[in-house]
């Protein structure tokens, strides 16, 4: 069932992208950690593109929390974006209070361009 | 789904608690929702519901561990309650923490009760923890 969940990855204007597409849960998030640990040792603007994700739980949350800390913490201190256009992701973001924790933009484009 | 107004109907799971199988629960959950005419969001709100409550009483969860779930509904409510057992309360209670005060858990508890009407996690007992949450449908989709 670990095909429930793809990540990408990719560089786009000088800004590295994580694309996921599919549902982060409890069993896949691992492959969302793995994928954005390499970008945020790195890079010092990382997108994280959510578009494609139906279904995000704590867990993952929790990868997004971490990953964006450890990007933060960084000399320099990296930024983070996520574009999230699912309701329930939205939602999820919402109720824990975290639409205030990250930069959520609506699209790709817009969080390109901040 | 040939649900009467007045009767109540009853499905259980028993499977491994093994995390690539708790997508079993949350479809099975959304798609009971889905046959009685809950709201597009309602089912949606549901899915996640199933996945945190699981997630909430499979911490600690071992290698022998098998999680019960049942959902109970009728044509106003739907009721789900989790039992995990062979729960090894040491290692629930190594949760970190993500972002200052805020642990994993508390992440996942604070999405369950956004989401339902009424929920409960019980501590564990006997090695087993036991979840329970009660949704009902929204007045505009009765």
């Amino acid at each position: 069932m670990s095909k429930l969940l793809e990540v990408s990855q990719s560089t786009v204007d000088g800004v590295r992208v994580v694309r996921a597409v599919g549902e982060v849960d409890v069993a896949t998030a691992p492959m969302l950690h793995e994928g954005l640990e390499a970008v945020v040792t790195s890079a010092q603007r990382v997108v994280v593109d959510l578009t494609g994700v139906t279904f995000l739980d704590s867990t993952g949350l929790g990868v997004l929390i971490a990953s964006n800390r450890q990007l933060a913490g960084r000399d320099g201190g990296g930024s983070m974006r996520l574009v999230v256009s699912h309701p329930l992701v939205l939602r999820v973001f919402e109720v824990t209070g975290l639409n205030s924790v990250f930069r959520i933009c609506p699209t790709l484009e817009e969080a390109l361009a901040q | 789904m040939s649900t009467a107004a007045d009767k109540r109907m009853r499905v259980s799971w028993s499977f491994p608690a093994e995390v690539e199988l708790w997508v079993l629960g949350r479809m099975g959950v959304s798609a009971i929702a889905a046959q009685l005419d809950f709201g597009i969001d309602e089912v949606e709100d549901l899915r996640l519901a199933v996945n945190e409550l699981c997630s909430t009483c499979a911490e600690g969860a071992t290698a022998e561990s098998r999680v019960e779930l049942e959902c109970m509904w009728d044509a106003t409510s739907v009721e789900v309650t989790c039992a995990v057992d062979a729960i090894d309360g040491d290692r629930g209670a190594e949760v970190g923490t993500l972002a200052g005060d805020i642990t994993e858990t508390e992440l996942s508890l604070r999405i369950l009760a956004a989401l339902v009407d009424e929920q409960r996690i019980d501590p564990s007992k006997d090695n087993v923890r036991r979840g329970w949450f009660l949704k009902e449908r929204e007045p505009a989709n009765h």
